[in-house]
């Protein structure tokens, strides 16, 4: 038996089929369902609260659904080991005693094997990956010693080492400034549109979600609306994903959406 | 000069008892600093103290069935040490319970086990916590050979599943999307754990097993920016701190156990006002 599997790419990356997911009595995800075509790049939109977090760990394995279906290239979810996905940063240690290089290789454990060491393919393909997201220099600092937006880059090295056919990153924008938030989305791009990689990125951010995603979804605990910035950013839609924390108003040459958040970047307390 | 440092360092040496000791300081000075980066890592270090009480009741009852034998009781307290460590592992499965807490609610129902099955047998006069509290000094034979082989096995199996130990500790949800056996890992490295600290605190006595379980690896922690080199220099500042100690006890007669885990904390205390770390951190 092959330790993984291949894709199959005329079925959807990803599928899920009126998936719900409840801790004790609190509903968290409800009744989702929607599917992801190879190559699409999407950004998950809603509150804090909505369940965005508690999506992509169901999405990766690490949840499971209490009722519902997760199809991964047709495959149940841990099935195949090409889905990265990128914690959010107040959810890694970043005292630990690991550089840049140990990070990124990571992302290789699965290929190598037990008992084995890392052979001189596995490290090249780590010092490609850390070409791509332009942190070869720092190779060998500490994760502690980075900025915000360098670390998020090594995040997304670790993925590309991991040769991700599906790629769920958490809320990587948040506490970025703007022009860290820029290398990242250009990093997101070029591997949406040079590798192929489907890619759900979480946000709050509205704004830069319609700028740089093709598509997207609002969520609230259920799928509100999935499709093109465009099409669905409307009044209904925005109040039924951001209910009492948005204030709409709708002018002659667009929409302006007021985001009621207690916080600046909308992590933590509620 | 040279003759007279010669002697010096020689002179505890003509004591088998000292020899046997040092020897012994110096195999779990290694192997519980090297463990120790995984129990600090972890934020573990309730587990070290823990686990010496909850080993109680494998202790008794090994006592009614073997005596005071070397062998037996260690079996006795590294089962009791097992069940403690897969009912840690059991309760924290779900996540809804940090791992301090499960510690904390085994640590106690154990060691209350262990205290009702002593006082449950009648004729009870012996004191088990000789057995509890070992001592440095009086390390014999057997001891050493226990500990070098619990330590092979223990240092073999941190460098055969290194990657996996390290994604298992520093990112549970890489592991299990790389279909890395997390839980496997997870039991396997608390499993570890469990067995350095048993082998440990019956030679040396639980004070001195806390010590070099912790303190040495803090120190390492805040010296080093990867794990191999954390590991290599915890591993060294036990083994200084072990012969430091012993030949500070046996030259101003101090207690052996108290004089290594003085030079622990010595270390400790130097490294943390010079450590870069610290330093950088003035300077933000």
């Amino acid at each position: 038996m092959k330790h993984y599997l291949e894709h199959d790419t005329s079925k959807p990356v990803l599928e899920l089929k009126g998936v719900t997911v409840k801790f004790g009595t609190e509903t968290i995800l409800d009744n989702i369902s929607f599917s992801v075509k190879h190559g699409e790049r999407i950004a998950v939109v809603g509150p804090n609260g909505a369940g965005k977090s508690t999506l992509f760990k169901t999405i990766a394995g690490t949840i499971r659904p209490g009722s519902g279906n997760i199809y991964i290239y047709g495959d149940k979810p841990l099935a195949h080991i090409c889905i990265a996905y990128v914690p959010q940063s107040s959810m890694i240690d970043w005292d630990f005693p690991v550089t840049v290089y140990d990070v990124v290789m990571m992302g290789r454990t699965g290929r190598i094997g037990l008992f084995k060491r890392p052979s001189r393919q596995d490290r090249e393909v780590v010092f490609y990956a850390l070409g791509v997201v332009k942190m070869t220099e720092f190779a060998d600092r500490q994760i502690g010693m980075l900025s915000g937006g360098q670390r998020q880059r090594v995040f997304l090295a670790r993925a590309i080492a991991q040769d991700a056919g599906l790629l769920l990153m958490d809320e990587p924008l948040a506490g970025l400034d703007a022009a860290s938030q820029q290398d990242i989305y250009r990093i997101i791009e070029y591997l949406s549109e040079e590798k192929d990689v489907t890619i759900l990125v979480s946000t709050h951010n509205l704004n830069a979600a319609g700028k740089n995603f093709p598509k997207i979804m609002l969520l609230n605990k259920k799928v509100i609306v999935i499709g093109p910035g465009k099409e669905i950013i409307n009044t209904k839609n925005l109040l039924s994903t951001f209910g009492g924390q948005l204030a709409v108003i709708e002018s002659g040459n667009g929409i302006v959406a007021v985001n009621d958040t207690c916080c600046s970047h909308g992590e933590g307390v509620k | 000069m040279i003759n007279r440092l010669i002697a010096v360092l020689a002179g505890p040496l003509g004591y088998p008892f000292m020899v046997r000791s040092l020897i012994g300081s110096i195999i779990v000075g290694i192997i519980c600093s090297v463990v120790g980066t995984y129990v600090v890592l972890k934020g573990l270090a309730f587990l070290g103290d823990a686990l010496a009480h909850a080993v109680l009741p494998g202790l008794a009852i090994a006592y009614f069935i073997g005596g005071t034998a070397t062998l037996p009781l260690f079996w006795g307290s590294l089962t009791a040490g097992l069940v403690t460590a897969t009912g840690i592992g059991l309760i924290t499965k779900g996540g809804q319970l940090k791992e301090d807490t499960a510690i904390g609610i085994i640590f106690a129902g154990m060691f209350a086990l262990g205290i009702a099955i002593i006082s449950s047998v009648r004729n009870y006069s012996i004191d088990l916590t000789h057995f509890l509290f070992g001592d440095i000094l009086g390390v014999s034979r057997q001891d050493i050979v226990l500990a070098v082989i619990i330590g092979l096995v223990v240092l073999l199996m941190i460098i055969l599943f290194y990657k996996e130990f390290l994604v298992t500790v520093f990112d549970p949800v890489l592991a299990k999307t790389l279909r890395i056996p997390l839980r496997f890992f997870q039991f396997m490295l608390l499993f570890m754990i469990t067995l350095v600290i048993v082998v440990s605190f019956q030679i040396v006595g639980v004070a001195l097993m806390v010590a070099m379980l912790i303190t040495p690896a803090a120190s390492a922690y805040l010296l080093t920016n990867r794990l191999p080199s954390m590991m290599i220099l915890s591993a060294g500042f036990g083994v200084v701190s072990s012969i430091t100690g012993l030949y500070f006890s046996y030259y101003f007669n101090i207690a052996s156990g108290a004089a290594i885990v003085l030079t622990c904390t010595v270390i400790f205390i130097a490294v943390f006002i010079f450590s870069p770390r610290k330093r950088v951190f003035i300077k933000l």
